[in-house]
């Protein structure tokens, strides 16, 4: 057992304990994090930096509006209904298209207009949010998922995780939905997480329910060697949320939509740390590196030229 | 640093009350230390002639290496009063205006060692604070006083320092032949405290301060017992004591100082003393226990603060309450060092309180059946797609429902059993069984299910260690060390090392190089 944990401190493996004090509770004040729990406010400061995310239709904020519903989506066919307090992806609703007497969602089941309905009620009554605190239920542009991920995604939607620490995307992962993860890509509920480049955007080796692994479980293709388009554009995106936002050790998850590019999903003021397992290595290193660099990084121009020059495969080999 | 800063110095506080009050206060360490007490009794018959009469007994005075805990001065027709005189002896006299026939009067108390100190201040007061009264031989006395002075004067030859004056002067005394200068002073029947009392006289015409004392020895329990009397000297820094008729020096602590001086035990006024006894009995009463009633005779600010003094009733109340930091830190250990997830932050330690309640075994099964039941109940409720709000208060309800019908049947197989299936916290259960659900629908049933027996594992080493009982005891003794916990968990609050469950988690990283 200390042997083991002396390997993983060699390694530069973040634990938990580590990350919650070190990190989160050091770098993150707590007057901050509601920028990141609420969704809707994190829409409107990223977009007001010029951060692209997905198009808000409209806010179910009262009971009185569930019956509104029609109104708000006006005609549109798809849409996400997404809880504005809601953590890991709980209570998000994929929409795919009309039907007679309801919707088809994401996963192809059909669901009744009051089916929807009582889903926004759940969402207004805080069932989804921090703290059972009652909430808001955004209603969001569906994106059309660029279809590079799609030999290896079962459904559901792939997104980007990258984790930035004072400014510093440092590490970066693809999220890949699984039969077992119901279509969503977060990693605890069965998702495959692949490591990514973070100079390149090339993905590489992947974890799934924390084993490495090379191939996705239920398609079989292999992860490794996937470009991510428009990466420049991403790691400037994750750079600028940092500047507008201001927590130290923070999340950014992006989407690749086919008509507008990267757009920004959500930012997490606690990052996990499966993406050291997805790539294969520790965090440490690279979040002590952006320590030493401290306050030669003043902009996001020179914290990219960082990431190119400190963490590229021939800087970290 | 400031942490570090804060957590030491909350240890080093607890650990130095601690150690004071272990130490010198003598506070037990152990739940059934016993700590002896022991229990005297005076019994006086007299026989009164139909007029007004008196009787004075000497009582222990206060002060000394002994304090009383209960004094009780029994009779039935007398009336009491309670006197102090100029040397610091303590009275109790009864009187009455017509004594006809038999009576008895009782003294009885309980006197317990006083912690600390060998010497009692009282052995350290010269004698010139002292009142004059005690002076021998009683003045007047001018054949008594001569004898004193030529004894004296046969000791100055071979008694240097005044130890072994007192030493030599008792000896003396003691093995006087008849007709000598010591058996003048002795009398004819020497007893220890006329052999003490011509020593003191003595003594004093070298002009050493001396003085009689009569005292129990408090050895072992004694169906009838006498005052022994023995001879302090002063020495010049403390009252020194020596045996009669031995004349060897001796440390009196077993010795409850009963009165000094040359006066009689008794003083009856119109009545005849049929028959004076002492009893002594050493009772073992648990440490534990005649400390609280001991807390007001010691004179020290700590001793006040511990929480033996309140009722019966608020002290188990403080005993459950002191053990709420152990049960919680138990959960942060699991918490952050071992990784167990756990459903609610608290839960497990309010669990573990109710387990105190309904045994291990008992509690495990309740806990498992009510939280089963309840989940069911819930998964039918879901079904009706309610409300979180009404839903959760109709999952409140179900589990009190749930809890009369356990009661119910529990009481069928044991009494009491029932009762003790009501005192589970009825919202944390509701909580649960909801926290569960949500879980369970969310991440699937795997984590729901290891969330639910991580709560369990995690309550079951709660109670364990809240059912420690030396751990029970020193807490509610030194409630001080409660800051150690404190400290601790402000320790863990920092701890940034892995979870043992993360060695497992990312194996595939230490292989890795």
């Amino acid at each position: 057992m200390l042997d083991r944990i002396r390997r993983l401190r060699a390694a530069g493996v973040v634990g938990i304990n580590a990350r919650n004090t070190r990190y989160v509770a050091d770098c993150n004040p707590s007057r901050l994090m509601p920028k990141v729990n609420d969704k809707l406010q994190t829409k409107r400061i990223a977009e007001a930096a010029g951060v692209a995310a997905p198009r808000l239709y409209g806010l179910v904020e009262i009971q009185a509006q569930v019956r509104r519903l029609e109104q708000i989506l006006d005609g549109q066919e798809d849409f996400v209904i997404k809880p504005a307090l809601g953590a890991q992806g709980d209570g998000i609703l994929v929409i795919a298209s009309r039907m007679k007497g309801g919707w088809r969602t994401a996963g192809g089941a059909r669901i009744t207009d009051r089916e929807v309905a009582f889903h926004l009620s759940n969402v207004l009554s805080g069932m989804y949010s921090l703290n059972g605190l009652s909430d808001v239920a955004m209603l969001e542009e569906r994106v059309k998922f660029d279809p590079i991920f799609d030999a290896v995604s079962y459904k559901g939607v792939p997104d980007l995780r990258l984790l930035v620490y004072k400014g510093v995307p440092c590490m970066a992962m693809a999220r890949l939905p699984t039969r077992e993860s119901d279509g969503k890509a977060n990693l605890h509920k069965g998702g495959v997480g692949v490591g990514l480049d973070i100079v390149t955007g090339i993905t590489d080796g992947a974890v799934h329910n924390n084993r490495m692994t090379d191939e996705h479980p239920d398609t079989g293709n292999a992860l490794a060697g996937i470009a991510v388009p428009q990466w420049g554009e991403i790691l400037r995106m994750a750079a600028d949320c940092y500047t507008q936002i201001g927590l130290g050790y923070m999340g950014v998850d992006l989407v690749i939509d086919k008509e507008r590019g990267p757009l920004l999903l959500e930012l997490n003021g606690r990052p996990g740390l499966a993406v050291q397992l997805a790539n294969g290595c520790g965090l440490q290193g690279r979040l002590d590196a952006v320590d030493r660099a401290g306050p030669d990084l003043a902009d996001t121009a020179a914290r990219l030229a960082f990431v190119r020059e400190t963490f590229g495969r021939a800087a970290t080999a | 640093m400031h942490l570090r800063l804060l957590c030491t110095s909350l240890i080093l506080v607890a650990l130095a009350l601690f150690i004071y009050r272990w130490q010198v206060l003598d506070y037990p360490l152990v739940p059934d230390a016993d700590s002896a007490v022991w229990e005297i009794e005076a019994q006086i018959d007299v026989e009164g002639a139909g007029e007004s009469a008196r009787i004075g007994l000497f009582v222990p005075p206060r002060g000394g290496s002994f304090g009383a805990l209960e004094e009780d001065f029994i009779s039935s027709g007398f009336a009491l009063t309670t006197q102090s005189d100029a040397i610091g002896n303590r009275s109790a006299v009864w009187s009455t205006g017509n004594l006809v026939d038999r009576s008895t009067v009782f003294y009885r108390a309980l006197f317990y060692k006083l912690p600390g100190t060998e010497l009692s201040e009282e052995a350290r007061t010269p004698p010139a604070d002292l009142s004059p009264d005690l002076r021998y031989p009683p003045p007047g006395n001018e054949a008594e006083a001569a004898a004193a002075e030529q004894i004296a004067s046969s000791l100055d030859a071979d008694a240097a320092g005044v130890e072994t004056r007192a030493a030599l002067a008792i000896e003396r005394l003691a093995n006087a032949a008849a007709g000598t200068n010591g058996e003048a002073l002795v009398g004819a029947e020497a007893t220890d405290a006329s052999i003490a009392a011509a020593a003191a006289a003595v003594l004093a015409a070298s002009d050493i301060p001396a003085r009689v004392v009569h005292g129990l020895p408090l050895e072992t329990t004694r169906q009838s017992v006498s005052p022994e009397a023995w001879l302090e000297v002063w020495t010049g820094e403390r009252w020194a004591s020596f045996h009669a008729p031995t004349g060897d020096p001796f440390t009196p602590t077993n010795h409850l100082i009963w009165w000094r001086g040359a006066s009689e035990l008794l003083s009856v006024e119109g009545a005849d003393v049929k028959r004076t006894s002492f009893a002594l009995q050493r009772q073992q009463i648990g440490a534990t226990a005649s400390l609280g009633q001991r807390s007001e005779l010691i004179s020290d600010p700590m001793s006040g603060a511990t929480l033996l003094a309140l009722p019966v009733n608020t002290q188990n109340v403080f005993r459950l309450l002191l053990m709420i930091p152990v049960g919680a830190l138990i959960l942060v250990v699991m918490r952050q060092v071992v990784g167990i997830e756990t459903i609610g932050t608290f839960m497990p330690v309010l669990i573990a309180l109710a387990f105190r309640v309904t045994d291990l075994f008992y509690g495990v099964l309740f806990f498992t059946l009510l939280v089963s039941f309840g989940l069911l109940m819930r998964f039918y409720f879901a079904k009706l797609n309610l409300l979180l709000v009404p839903r959760l208060a109709a999952m409140l309800v179900v589990v009190i429902l749930l809890m009369v019908g356990m009661s119910l049947l529990a009481d069928s197989v044991s009494l009491g059993l029932g009762l003790s299936v009501a005192l589970f916290p009825i919202v944390i259960l509701t909580m649960t069984i909801e926290r569960i659900s949500v879980t369970w629908e969310e991440n699937g049933p795997p984590d729901a299910i290891k969330q639910a027996i991580g709560s369990l594992v995690v309550a079951v080493l709660a109670y364990l260690a809240m059912s420690w009982t030396l751990l029970e005891h020193l807490l509610f003794v030194f409630p001080e060390l409660t800051l150690i916990l404190l400290a601790v968990m402000l320790m863990l609050g920092r701890y940034s090392g892995y979870r043992l469950t993360e060695l497992g988690r990312f194996r595939d990283l230490a292989g890795a190089k």
